[in-house]
């Protein structure tokens, strides 16, 4: 008896769970989205860089970014700049189920928006993306941020902010300083380097914000 | 004045003199051909484990970073340059028997003294600046201008138009590090009265204290601050952000207390010494 009102109780509990899951259409979500950057044939915009990482000092750069689908870029800039390559073009590789296999893990508010959190999971074994997270916002399906933790950088994060565009306004790049292999270390005679400050360094976050003005973006039709 | 005029004239009037010139010309085209073919390769050993994730945008292989590279490199050898010619300032006429000769003239020994001092710091000065001005020169020639990227405790990258002042501050700075090993070679080829080993002696003493400058032992650690050759680099200083003023200026002062202090004691031996040649 008291089994059968144990296996009751679960099963009361567990079933609106499975319910719920149920409710959300990955394939859809992940469409949703990816139909909006597939939208963008074109796009050029003025863009200025700052970068946050320990043990770089540079100044603020700026740089004019055209992109053409379907994924070539150009970046026209004066003098020397660090670029992040991930997340100035749209992520439609990134959520094309061709590509990768979807798992629905969830629920999350992300830069004040409710999101879906998808874990994406490479269909090609020697994709440089061993596994990434992408979290895209429930109300407009535009991603707010994309984890993807890659074979030579370890985990790289990037943060997206929008205004009032399907593309972003701000993007931020995270990374760990020591996955990146900057090297500080390798140099000569003359340098001071306090070693316990570069040794807790290492384990930081570095941070590139890109900040993103005065789109000129030109749309395709795309049937759904 | 006149005295000061007629010292240039001897320095200049020397072949010796021009060796240093030479040496810089041709140890600056080395260092351009060495950065033309091997360039790339070197940085691409800093820049390689960025470039995965990163797009490394400009060309960081300008004239201005071999400028830079340039006054990094030589740095090393300047010193032998210097002493070459400034070693000899007094011991060469003792060894030639023109000492004696001057002295028998109504100049006084401080007169002369300084106007030696003085010729040696004139010869340093324009060594220094013919070295900037061609490494400047060729290497915007050659590579044109652009940011430079100077690893120092940390990454820096400076704008092109923020690059200039700080190559010509290092310049300057510089002049008054070679400035102190020419006092110090024109000290010691009073005390030695011998040109071989004035410059021989200055070249041993600038490797020894620049070598116990370099390791972190303990004991030496202690003596460190006392050695000049531990402030002759500091024009590094001007390739940092937020430069500490104040750490430059004590070690400019710290450079010229030297100057001072190399004169002032070759200017005491001379008066007491016996000018017998």
């Amino acid at each position: 008896m008291k089994l059968k009102i144990f296996i009751s109780s679960f099963l009361i509990i567990l079933f609106p769970l499975s319910i719920i899951a149920q409710e959300v259409n990955i394939k859809k979500v992940l469409d949703s989205s990816r139909k909006q950057m597939l939208e963008v044939e074109s796009y050029s915009v003025e863009a200025t860089f700052k970068v946050d990482i320990d043990f770089v000092n540079m100044p603020d750069k700026t740089a004019t970014i055209h992109f053409q689908a379907p994924d070539k870029l150009d970046i026209k800039s004066k003098g020397f700049m660090m670029i992040p390559k991930m997340g100035l073009r749209p992520l439609t590789k990134q959520l094309n189920l061709d590509r990768y296999h979807a798992v629905y893990l969830g629920d999350e508010v992300i830069n004040e928006k409710p999101c879906f959190i998808v874990k994406m999971i490479p269909r090609d074994k020697k994709s440089k993306i061993v596994l990434s997270t992408i979290w895209i916002s429930r109300d407009d399906y535009l991603v707010s941020r994309w984890e993807a933790f890659t074979k030579k950088a370890g985990d790289i994060v990037v943060d997206f902010k929008y205004d009032g565009l399907i593309l972003p306004s701000e993007i931020i790049f995270s990374f760990e300083i020591s996955d990146m292999n900057i090297p500080v270390k390798y140099f000569g005679n003359e340098v001071e380097i306090d070693k316990d400050e570069l040794k807790n360094s290492m384990g930081q976050q570095g941070k590139v914000y890109i900040l993103l003005n005065n789109y000129e973006i030109k749309y395709s039709n795309i049937d759904q | 004045m006149n005295i000061l005029a007629i010292e240039l004239f001897k320095i200049y009037n020397r072949k010796r003199s021009y060796i240093g010139f030479i040496a810089v010309l041709v140890l600056v085209i080395l260092v351009l051909l060495g950065f033309h073919y091997e360039g790339e390769e070197m940085f691409s050993f800093i820049t390689k484990n960025l470039e995965d994730n990163f797009f490394l945008q400009g060309n960081i292989l300008n004239g201005n970073m071999f400028a830079y590279l340039v006054l990094k490199s030589l740095w090393v050898h300047f010193p032998i340059l210097v002493a070459l010619v400034t070693g000899d300032l007094i011991s060469g006429e003792s060894q030639s028997g023109t000492l004696r000769l001057i002295l028998s003239r109504p100049v006084s020994r401080l007169e002369l003294i300084t106007a030696k001092f003085l010729a040696a710091l004139v010869y340093v000065s324009s060594l220094v600046l013919f070295m900037a001005v061609v490494s400047i020169t060729l290497g915007y020639l050659f590579f044109g201008s652009g940011d430079l990227l100077v690893i120092l405790n940390s990454v820096n990258i400076f704008n092109e138009n923020d690059v200039l002042w700080r190559l010509m501050s290092a310049y300057l700075f510089g002049i008054l590090s070679m400035g102190t090993i020419a006092a110090l070679s024109v000290f010691l080829s009073a005390v030695t009265g011998n040109s071989l080993a004035a410059i021989l002696s200055t070249i041993a003493i600038v490797i020894v204290l620049t070598f116990i400058s370099l390791f972190n032992i303990p004991f030496l650690n202690l003596i460190k601050p006392l050695l000049f050759t531990s402030y002759t680099s500091s024009w590094q200083h001007f390739f940092v952000y937020d430069q500490n003023v104040l750490i430059l200026l004590r070690d400019m002062f710290i450079l010229l207390f030297h100057i001072i202090g190399f004169y002032l004691l070759t200017l005491i031996y001379f008066k007491r010494k016996d000018i017998v040649s």
